[in-house]
């Protein structure tokens, strides 16, 4: 079969969990070819994965240079304008799905024809909005200027860019996120009737309202927002299978307009190869934790339980393995010193192999405020480490004893931002080295069962067949 | 720990109260109620700790919580303004000044050491060379402008001053063999156009007070009238310093990134150099292969234009500050249009004073001679052109310009060559008709707030 798997800023350009899996699911299936259509921001990045040889890629800038084009006149013009009010009218007042997939498909249709960036990036897109807007009311105090409407259609301009490329020819598309990403996948579902697989890692709508628009005015924030709420239903709805990396994400996919029947979760996997037992516990007490530092993962609590778990066990230590915001970084060592802990947490960086990281845990600690399915945790379930982890994403669905069996919970979960039962929660485990084992055990158990890579590409293996053969009955 | 002890319904009132004053920011500023959910879960909220609130989910709360409040989002304050530096007005203003300085000086050095050139033909090298030499330097500073890094840009012009340098030796080599010069006259032209890379390296890493400094042996000696000799010596003491200059001010450059469209975006820049050193040089070779006399005040009138470009790029820097400033005060396309046109039109008076100015100082100088008016009128005129067309190009127009200046430039060629009127007849009203197309044009185009962007 071709696959066409479509990723946005991940695989084959960046690191991070979402690469991970797409390389495994590639590599896992040397039977299929991949065509990876990666949006990237200026389609000069350098590779970061090697691609196996029945995987190609196909960059897709959305921020590069303005691709090169005349903006439509006469007949074309017009139909532009009408094009142009019809979607900003749904991104500014919501509406149908239906409505705005069609919206869309006229803009890829007119963008195989005309030129859509040199369309969008000239006056009237700009006038229509400010005239738009105009005619709304408006929250107090928020006056639009020329500025504003240039750069919301500008921002429009540049993710709507996978519209003006043709359709991608394929068995099934599998788009690795919503949001921009599903484009091309509804463009080969327009063009060939391709069936589409859409799976999320995290919420996509979910961190652009987080992460999106902070800078921005506000009706710019509004209108991208907008935008990306009404991409996001379309998405869900153009989805043959939605695969959620875990089910506590179904609540967002179900409500932005995902059929609760197409929604299928597929759990990451670990290759147990890579990370057997990790054996004897280290000498002296030790909190461990892997990831990238950076505020979402909030080791800042993770430092305030550790001084609370030094009061009752003083030679106790904290190690932080991975890289990422130095700024944050120093906030965090500041905040250890400020503790009085500064000495006995360390930062170890980036290290070569990440079990080293589990192995050098009594406990294996996660304190984020938002994950999807993280690796780190299945990874040090994998590795037989017992876990205290913040109640986030999927993290319950991977600790908690396996259903309809007599087993142990897998790791302890604690409310996030609350470093007082986070470090209750390792005391305890500190405290027992039975329980320790007992919880190590079952998480390692858990983990093999659950959570392979061969489990997930198998999954995925049969979600092709299954899409693909529903094609031709 | 110790319970208070409230009655279940006050309980969550008055948490649901302390929870949306905890995020009165987000609420402000939040476009509809899943922005609102989004922003909880990122605080640690899930749909357990909802219940406590009384909320089936973080979704119903987040519903509640914007229903609840109202929508008054914080001003962002205006987007900063990259064509408005934080720098004093002095300061900018006399970085300007400065280098309409280094522009105008060397051409000052000529002025005063033409009598030691010789004959005409040595004179023709040189400024044909000149000519040739200025496209490199436009579209070498185009290229290092274009790199994402400084160290990047320093290592492509470090190799631009080396390239561009040996593509001009068999240039000036064969100027030399045509024009019949001696090898003296030719190594001037290299030395020339080192020093104009070597400059142009210093100036896009704004070493322009250095830069200052090492000319100054090379225009006191000119200046002073000493033995030919020593006026060797003083320029070849700024011929070094200004290659040590470009040397230290290239240093630790890093892979340059460069590409064909990089390439390709930089060869416009280079093709406006080519086209305005034709058209500022236009009676100067006229002359040389024949054709009238330029008039005597030519030189000077070139200087004042040199020292202007100075003041052009302040003005310019100006125009781009008001017309974003614009963008962020207007709220409809023909309230900013209309603006944005009067500045436009004012910000060209505002040069044309400048100019003025310093043609009146320059042609002062040089002492009355025939011909005086037509040649600040074209050199106004001339001047103006240029201008608008750094403004065009400043806002990513560049065809209209490079075609509008290419069609001037031949047909000034073509009437000369065809019915041989007086050269600065020729070029006064090239530069009438220029000067009008490009205000025409841009006065339509920049009008327009896609291209303030």
């Amino acid at each position: 079969m071709n696959i066409t798997l479509v990723t946005e800023g991940t695989y084959p350009h960046g690191h991070g969990g979402v690469s991970v899996w797409c390389d495994q699911l590639v590599r896992g299936m040397p039977e299929h070819t991949f065509q990876v259509v990666a949006l990237t921001a200026t389609g000069t990045e350098p590779l970061v994965w090697d691609l196996p040889s029945h995987a190609k890629v196909d960059a897709v800038p959305l921020w590069g240079a303005v691709p090169a084009g005349r903006a439509p006149s006469g007949a074309a013009a017009r139909e532009f304008t009408w094009l142009c009010r019809a979607l900003f009218e749904l991104v500014l007042d919501g509406g149908p799905y239906r409505l705005f997939s069609a919206a869309l498909r006229s803009l890829h249709e007119f963008a195989q024809r005309e030129s859509l960036p040199a369309a969008l990036n000239g006056e009237e897109a700009v006038d229509t909005l400010l005239k738009l807007w105009g005619e709304r009311s408006l929250p107090e105090g928020v006056a639009p200027t020329v500025h504003d409407a240039l750069t919301a259609v500008s921002l429009l301009e540049h993710a709507l860019r996978p519209l003006s490329r043709p359709a991608v020819k394929g068995d099934v598309t599998h788009a690795v996120s919503n949001g921009v990403a599903v484009l091309p996948a509804m463009v080969a579902k327009w063009t060939y009737g391709t069936p589409l697989c859409l799976t999320e890692h995290g919420i996509y709508l979910r961190e652009r309202y987080i992460g999106y628009g902070k800078d921005y005015p506000w009706v710019v924030k509004a209108f991208i927002l907008g935008f990306f709420r009404m991409l996001c239903e379309a998405g869900y709805r153009a989805a043959d299978l939605v695969t959620p990396g875990n089910q506590y994400n179904q609540r967002w996919e179900t409500r932005c307009g995902a059929d609760p029947e197409t929604i299928r979760t597929v759990y990451n996997g670990v290759d147990p190869a890579g990370f057997p037992p990790a054996g004897e516990e280290p000498v002296r007490p030790t909190l461990s934790w892997a990831g990238r530092v950076d505020p979402i993962k909030d080791l800042e609590t993770l430092i305030r339980a550790f001084a609370i778990v030094r009061e009752h066990r003083p030679e106790t230590r904290l190690r932080l393995f991975g890289g990422g915001d130095t700024g944050y970084r120093k906030r965090c060592e500041r905040l250890a010193a400020d503790l009085g802990v500064a000495g006995h947490v360390t930062f170890e960086g980036r290290v070569e192999n990440i079990r080293d990281a589990y192995v050098a845990g009594t406990v294996v600690m996660l304190s984020s405020i938002s994950e999807g399915f993280p690796y780190t945790l299945i990874e040090a379930m994998a590795c037989g480490r017992p876990t205290v982890s913040t109640d986030v994403g999927g993290v319950g669905e991977a600790v908690k004893a396996a259903p309809d069996r007599q087993a142990e919970e897998c790791g302890l979960v604690v409310p996030p931002r609350d470093p007082q039962a986070m470090a209750a929660a390792a005391l305890r485990l500190l405290g027992d080295p039975e329980l320790r084992h007992r919880m190590g055990d079952a998480a390692r158990r858990k983990a093999l069962e659950f959570f392979t890579v061969d489990q997930a590409v198998s999954s995925f293996r049969g979600v092709y067949r299954e899409l693909a053969g529903a094609e031709d009955p | 720990m110790t319970r208070v002890l409230i009655r279940p319904g006050t309980t969550v009132d008055r948490d649901f109260t302390e929870l949306a004053d905890e995020m009165k920011e987000l609420l402000a500023g939040a476009v509809d109620a899943l922005e609102v959910a989004a922003g909880l879960e990122a605080k640690g909220m899930s749909d357990k700790t909802a219940r406590r609130y009384g909320d089936p989910d973080v979704f119903a709360l987040a519903a509640r919580l914007y229903e609840r409040t109202v929508r008054r989002p914080a001003f962002t304050g205006p987007a900063a303004n990259p064509w408005r530096s934080q720098e004093p007005t002095w300061r900018r203003g006399g970085r300007h000044v400065l280098r309409g300085l280094l522009f105008g000086l060397p051409g000052m050095g000529y002025v005063a050491a033409a009598p030691l050139l010789g004959g005409p033909s040595t004179g023709l090298v040189l400024t044909l060379a000149l000519v040739a030499c200025w496209p490199l330097g436009q579209g070498l500073a185009a290229l290092a402008c274009s790199r994402p890094v400084p160290a990047a840009a320093r290592r492509v012009l470090r190799h631009g001053v080396l390239a561009g340098t040996a593509a001009m030796v068999p240039v000036c080599a064969a100027l030399g063999a045509l024009l019949g010069t001696g090898p003296a006259v030719v190594a001037l032209a290299c030395a020339q156009s080192l020093y104009l890379l070597a400059a142009t390296a210093a100036l896009v890493t704004g070493g322009e007070v250095w830069l200052l400094l090492v000319l100054l042996p090379g225009l006191s000696v000119s200046f002073a009238g000493p033995p030919w000799q020593l006026v060797l010596v003083g320029w070849a003491v700024t011929g070094t310093g200004v290659l040590v200059l470009a040397y230290e001010r290239t240093r630790g450059g890093t892979a340059t990134g460069m590409s064909w469209p990089s390439l390709r975006m930089a060869l416009p820049y280079a093709l406006f150099g080519l086209l305005v050193g034709g058209l500022l040089t236009f009676t100067l070779i006229a002359a040389y292969t024949g054709y009238g006399t330029p008039p005597a005040a030519t030189s000077a009138a070139m200087v004042a234009l040199s020292l202007a470009m100075g003041p052009a790029e302040w003005v310019l820097y100006d125009f781009r500050a008001r017309g974003h400033e614009l963008l962020q005060e207007t709220r409809s396309l023909r309230e900013f249009a209309l603006h944005v046109r009067v500045t436009l039109l004012e910000l060209v008076v505002r040069f044309l004073a400048v100019l003025a100015v310093l043609l009146g100082l320059a042609l002062q100088a040089a002492g009355t001679s025939p011909g005086l008016t037509q040649v600040a009128a074209c050199s106004l005129l001339t001047g103006g052109a240029l201008f608008v067309a750094l403004m065009l190009q400043s806002c990513g127009r560049m065809a209209v310009p490079l075609t509008c200046c290419g069609t001037v430039l031949t047909a000034e060629t073509a009437v000369l060559v065809l019915a041989a009127p007086p050269p600065s007849a020729v070029q006064l009203y090239g530069a009438a008709a220029l000067f009008t197309v490009l205000l025409a044009y841009a006065v339509a185009v920049l009008g327009r707030a896609t291209a303030h962007r």
